[in-house]
């Protein structure tokens, strides 16, 4: 790049990236995503999601669109205030490569504000994912696998003691009760569900179930889980105590699945109250993460917000342009009209005193001079025209009115659009099955 | 002799928002520098050197005359290549310091990045300003500033340099350093005008010197020559300078003077030829 451009770009970077009120909005940009972090939507996962990019998104397009139009235009204008304006002006610099450097300039601090937000989008997304894996059950299937069950016939003798179940463990299934709605299991009974292709993964292995007894209210349901495989001596096994009609979640140890993915879980209801209890087949499953958790995490959530975020960033980026070229050329063009202004003046000049001196004849001086006079008051001179910010302000309006319309537009259109169709093909593509 | 600055009959009046002449900074201006020269404006305030510096310098347009700077129109980006230009005050970014500074007026240049190293390592050493290049601008001394705006001026090896008030706010010794520096860039065939009002910084190292007063040329000529009826004297062209204003000063008001009395007179005998006719006429009826 030409080396006037670079110096005049860096020169511009340096003047306004190390001030206060830079560093503060920076500051300022990185919080943003954390303070609509808690805005929950119309309380569903796929409401939150779009409550929090709106609102980051609307801020920070304001805050970056305002600074821009004050940036470019004290860019300028601040250089004319330190009279620095008039050694450059003295310079072999052409005008449009200061205006171009300073326009660079300002460009960069706006990429550098950008990266801040984009950073800090993609650290709260990561957070907002796991905030929603916690609170929105049906946000969970993107980042959990659900294991294949096939429940086996429960043994028509009970077992009294622990040991006796490895017996049942290395049954097989005779009839398939897959297709049952619900487990029912009466007092001192038991029941043996066999899940098939788990593959090892670095979570943790959990069985989730939502058990349902005709007791009274906050009274727990207690009984014993025993998992293993028919390849493993020792089966593990767990004293329970849990609420009824409430989601539980059993952490179950690696070891109990077998090298082919093969687990066998069976619940001895042994409620001291004499209770049958009942697993609804819906909520009875075995889940384990898919892949890495963090990976997971930035493939269900942050991968969707970082798509959504590049694209709104080239939407807040291309109006950051525009207002900031805008901004810039307004003082250019108020500064090259009071250029004009002493041009008209000696031209004005030069005609007066040739139709004073009656050097000229003829009715094109006298008609120019008036128009001359006229233009040369609308010209502001170069000292006057700096303090009259109202007549940039008027020119941006436009411009700003344009960046904060494509922003709107991808915000309010597009955006709750793109959001839905990923969230959409993500679940197609994880091959959850609708439940 | 090349001429490297030529002003004709160059005026210049600032006017105010509503386009009205507020001052006449300039009048009918003529003025040639050629090449080699050392040129010295001299003037009390407000007498119109730096509007002319800056005619010169294209940073403000004339309302009549032409001006010529090497050959080309002022303003001209191939002439300003060759120009060298210290303002009265120090308009430096006072977050670079001075290296940087130095550096980016180098880059303005378009000087090659081992060349304008070369050269700004040249310039620290020649203004001594070793010590404190690495300090940032915005806590320079005035003096310290001079120079780093001096050596800003000098960043392009300049065939004309323009300096206003060179010495501002400068020490003896920096004042002493500055014109030892001027001397030995005349040697090198440079061109200086400068402008200044502390005329014992001037006088030794100026080849012509011009005085101007309100916006004219009082006096215009070779030092020797001016000063010639002031030889022998303890300050020369102080006492030169302080005589040339008062004559003028005195000029001018007496110009004046006279234009009112003649308006003054001009009422009374009409007053009195009035008066003389009623009289008259009285004496008549009578």
């Amino acid at each position: 790049m030409n080396r006037r451009i670079t110096a005049v770009t860096l020169n511009t970077f340096r003047d306004y990236f190390f001030t206060p009120a830079i560093i503060t909005l920076i500051v300022f940009m990185l919080l943003i995503p954390f303070l609509c972090f808690n805005m929950s939507g119309d309380g569903t996962a796929e409401g939150k999601f779009k409550v929090f990019v709106t609102y980051s998104f609307l801020i920070s397009s304001i805050i970056l669109t305002v600074t821009n139009i004050s940036l470019s235009c004290s860019s300028i204008s601040g250089e004319w205030k330190k009279r620095t304006l008039l050694i450059l002006d003295v310079k072999p610099i052409k005008r449009w490569e200061f205006i171009l450097g300073k326009w660079l300039g300002i460009l960069a601090i706006n990429v550098i504000l950008i990266i801040c937000f984009l950073l800090a989008m993609t650290f709260s997304s990561i957070l907002i994912s796991r905030n929603l894996t916690r609170n929105f059950p049906e946000y969970r299937s993107i980042f959990t696998t659900e294991a294949e069950l096939f429940p086996i016939p429960a043994a028509k003798s009970s077992p009294k003691k622990t040991s006796d179940f490895m017996s049942f463990l290395k049954m097989s299934p005779e009839v398939s009760e897959g297709e049952k709605e619900t487990y029912a299991i009466p007092p001192r009974e038991n029941m043996v569900w066999n899940f098939k292709g788990i593959r090892k993964s670095s979570g943790n292995l959990y069985l989730s179930y939502r058990p349902q007894t005709s007791g009274p209210e906050g009274q727990n349901i207690a009984g014993y889980w025993i998992a293993g495989n028919p390849s493993l001596p020792q089966p593990f096994e767990l004293q329970i105590s849990f609420p009824k009609d409430k989601v539980h979640r059993l952490q179950l140890p690696w070891e109990a699945v077998s090298v082919d993915g093969e687990l066998n879980i069976a619940y001895l209801n042994f409620d001291p109250a004499n209770m049958s209890i009942l697993f609804p087949r819906s909520d009875f499953k075995i889940l384990y993460p898919r892949g890495n958790y963090w990976i997971n995490l930035l493939r269900g959530g942050a991968n969707l917000l970082m798509l959504v975020t590049l694209i709104c960033s080239v939407g807040i980026f291309f109006s950051c342009i525009v207002s900031n070229l805008t901004a810039i050329l307004s003082t250019s063009i108020l500064i090259s009209m009071s250029y004009m202004h002493d041009f008209i003046e000696i031209m004005i000049n030069s005609i007066s005193s040739q139709i004073q001196t009656k050097e000229t004849a003829g009715i094109i001086p006298h008609l120019s001079y008036p128009m001359l006079k006229f233009i040369a008051f609308f010209l502001p001179p170069l000292d006057k025209a700096l303090p009259h910010s109202y007549i940039g302000n008027f020119l941006l309006i436009p411009s700003q009115y344009l960046g904060f319309l494509f922003i709107r537009i991808i915000l309010l259109g597009a955006l709750p659009l793109l959001i839905l169709a990923i969230i959409y093909f993500s679940h197609r593509e994880l091959g959850i099955p609708n439940e | 002799m090349e001429e490297l600055v030529k002003l004709q009959e160059v005026t210049k009046a600032f006017k105010d928002f509503w386009g009205k002449s507020k001052s006449l900074a300039v009048k009918n201006l003529s003025l040639s520098v050629e090449k080699g020269e050392i040129f010295g404006l001299l003037g009390p305030n407000g007498s119109g050197k730096s509007t002319t510096l800056k005619l010169i310098l294209g940073l403000l347009y004339p309302n009549r005359g032409r001006i010529a700077v090497l050959g080309k129109p002022p303003g001209n980006n191939t002439a300003k290549q060759f120009i060298g230009y210290l303002p009265e005050e120090d308009y430096l970014y006072s977050y670079l310091n001075g290296r940087e500074t130095l550096d980016f007026y180098g880059k303005i240049f378009n000087i090659p990045s081992r060349a304008r190293r070369e050269r700004i390592d040249f310039l620290i050493d020649l203004l001594g300003m070793k010590a404190y290049q690495r300090r940032p601008v915005g806590e320079y001394s005035k003096g310290m500033a001079r120079r780093i705006g001096l050596a800003s001026a000098l960043i392009n090896d300049p065939d004309l340099l323009i300096l206003d008030e060179p010495t501002n706010g400068m020490d003896p010794i920096g004042t002493r350093e500055m014109k030892n520096l001027l001397l030995e860039l005349k040697t090198k065939g440079k061109t200086i005008i400068i402008s200044t009002h502390l005329l014992s910084d001037i006088e030794s190292i100026c080849d012509r010197i011009g005085i101007l007063y309100q916006g004219e040329f009082i006096a215009i000529d070779k030092v020797d020559k001016l000063l010639l009826p002031y030889k022998g004297e303890h300050h020369p062209l102080e006492n030169f300078f302080i005589d040339k204003i008062q004559q003028e000063r005195e000029k001018r008001d007496n110009k004046k003077k006279l234009e009112i009395s003649k308006e003054k007179e001009e009422t009374v005998s009409v007053k009195k030829s009035d008066i003389d006719q009623e009289l008259l006429n009285k004496l008549l009826k009578k």
